[in-house]
């Protein structure tokens, strides 16, 4: 997949913008505050219809505007894609081929990006739903029906929790078999997708730190290991914590409860990781989906490393430079300044307070 | 020009109308302007006509002129097989194939604790009620196959399950005459997950 090119109105601190990318690298520079990751931001946005640091749409309009606009020619699979985005206080508007679509699943099972942000650094540290926000979002690309599961889910849990918060235990009973059937389905999804990554996992992160370690990505289903590959045991679970449910008022067992955690050897990541460790960890993740997309599906997600290098140790980060000139990806980095030995294949555009210029 | 209030009155109420929206309104209140006072006439007579004569049927809850309904009145249908239905308009499509030749049920809505519909505000009570006195042998689940759907139908297999009745569900699947190339991701899934033997039948 390759973004062609970008055309911004109003968006952040961009009044207006016109650009065209490299198919390979793009290197983003300028000084900080002058809109680099607004910049990548739009990019991510286009992909995944939405950003990467904000869930609101206000705050990517430009002050004192009503709408913005984001426009791009996306190629994918060779075929040429018109995208547009409109933003307003109401919400977002997305056509693409110029006809409006009205459903996000379209978009969003079509059009991928994988974001590398300051923030990641919170995402196995933060609250789980975010997490699990990340995994969905990339599980849904890999598996169209895992997207249908996950809407169904949320369809019987948002029934399941009317009667809950009511404290009608009477009718839980059909739900919670509703629960069990989409919960299994789900849970198989989220586990083989966590065993395919770790194909992967151990060696980026030995490549890119030169260390020797064992990193490994575990799925936590909120059964219980022993419990979540059966409709049976998972229903038994459901009827056994009924009565709490009923007391708190709301759905307290499901698909909506798992969690994601990392481990280096037996290491766990929320106490024992450095902060280095955290990015790392996260960047290494995050190249073995890419390379799970790539060689499963062929596919190859555009990439987006916000302020990459500020973020890494040195040591680190000529490791992976060398690294993202071997990758087959359009890939995208902002940074302060231009790393020194790097020999660019692509393009570089320097920004300054929502004005650019290429080289 | 402002539209005169005797039109603009007109179109506001064909906007109410489901799937009607103000363009498409104004286009049904400008045709009006074109018919003769008889057909205008007529069309409210009509409009008239449907809320004075159309009622539920007080056994299976469809439409009707007359009670009970013409399909519950008649004799050669089959009273062992009830099929239940969410809405009455249901059954027109499954009487306009002539598969079916049983009788009906209307629950009048699904289960959807969301919108405080619970069997209660069904028809449940009196589905027990015809199934106390009635002959019924089989009862076909063809509730839609949505979430609340399913869940109606889960209930009625769950409540009904000691009535020693024959419960199904309609199968899913593809569409007859449809192109593989055109059936969506969940009704393939579906479809291969409910596939059957294929050949002779014992």
């Amino acid at each position: 997949m390759i973004i062609q090119s970008l055309e911004l109105h109003h968006f952040r601190n961009y009044s207006h913008l016109n650009l065209d990318f490299s198919p390979s690298l793009n290197f983003i520079h300028g000084n900080n505050g002058y809109g680099k990751t607004n910049l990548v931001e739009a990019l991510h946005f286009l992909c995944n219809l939405e950003s990467f640091r904000t869930r609101k749409i206000l705050p990517l309009i430009q002050n004192q505007q009503d709408a913005a606009l984001l426009k791009s020619s996306i190629e994918r699979k060779k075929v040429l894609y018109s995208i547009q985005i409109n933003l307003s206080r109401k919400g977002k508007t997305v056509l693409l081929n110029q006809k409006h679509s009205r459903k996000t699943s379209e978009h969003i099972l079509s059009f991928f990006s994988l974001a590398f942000t300051p923030e990641d650094v919170n995402l196995f540290r933060s609250i789980p739903n975010e997490r699990r926000r990340f995994f969905d979002r990339s599980l849904s690309f890999v598996d169209p029906s895992y997207f249908v599961d996950m809407q169904e889910l949320n369809q019987i849990l948002a029934q399941k929790n009317a009667l809950l918060k009511r404290k009608n235990g009477s009718q839980i009973q059909i739900w919670n078999e509703l629960l069990s059937k989409v919960s299994q389905k789900i849970a198989y999804q989220r586990q083989s997708f966590v065993e395919a990554i770790n194909i992967y996992l151990t060696d980026f992160f030995n490549k890119m730190t030169g260390r020797s370690e064992n990193l490994n990505l575990v799925y936590l289903s909120s059964f219980g290991e022993e419990n979540f590959g059966s409709e049976v045991q998972i229903n038994r679970a459901l009827q056994n914590i009924l009565e709490r449910e009923i007391n708190y008022g709301y759905s307290l067992l499901g698909p909506h409860r798992d969690d994601y955690r990392l481990f280096l050897n037996k290491k766990g990541d929320r106490d024992f990781f450095s902060q280095g460790e955290l990015r790392i960890t996260n960047l290494s993740l995050k190249m073995s989906i890419n390379r799970l997309l790539s060689e499963r599906y062929s596919f190859c997600p555009v990439l987006i490393f916000d302020d990459l290098f500020s973020e890494l140790d040195p040591k680190v980060n000529g490791k992976v430079l060398q690294f993202f000139t071997e990758l087959k990806n359009q890939v995208f980095i902002t940074s302060t300044d231009l790393p020194p030995n790097l020999t660019l294949h692509g393009k570089t555009i320097h920004v300054s307070n929502g004005q650019h210029s290429n080289r | 020009m402002q539209i005169p209030e005797s039109l603009e009155r007109l179109i506001e109420e064909f906007s109410k109308f489901p799937g009607v929206g103000r363009k498409t309104a104004q286009r049904l209140a400008f045709s009006m302007l074109h018919y003769t006072s008889k057909e205008a006439e007529q069309l409210a007579e009509a409009i008239v006509d449907v809320k004075h004569r159309i009622r539920h049927c007080s056994l299976c809850f469809s439409f009707t002129e007359s009670d009970p309904c013409p399909i519950c009145e008649d004799p050669s249908r089959n009273r062992s097989i009830i099929c239940v239905v969410e809405q009455p308009n249901n059954i027109f499509p499954i009487e306009k194939s002539g598969v079916f030749r049983g009788l009906y049920h209307v629950l009048m809505g699904a289960i959807s604790p969301l919108e405080g519909i619970g069997p209660d505000q069904l028809k449940f009570s009196e589905l027990l009620r015809r199934l106390e006195k009635d002959e019924t042998k089989e009862l076909i689940l063809a509730t839609h196959p949505t979430v609340k759907g399913e869940a109606t139908s889960l209930f009625l297999q769950q409540a009904l399950a000691e009535k020693g009745l024959k419960i199904t569900r309609l199968a899913r699947g593809i569409p007859a005459g449809g192109d593989l190339e055109y059936v969506d991701d969940v009704t393939l899934i579906e479809a291969f997950s409910g596939r059957q033997l294929f050949g002779k039948l014992e």
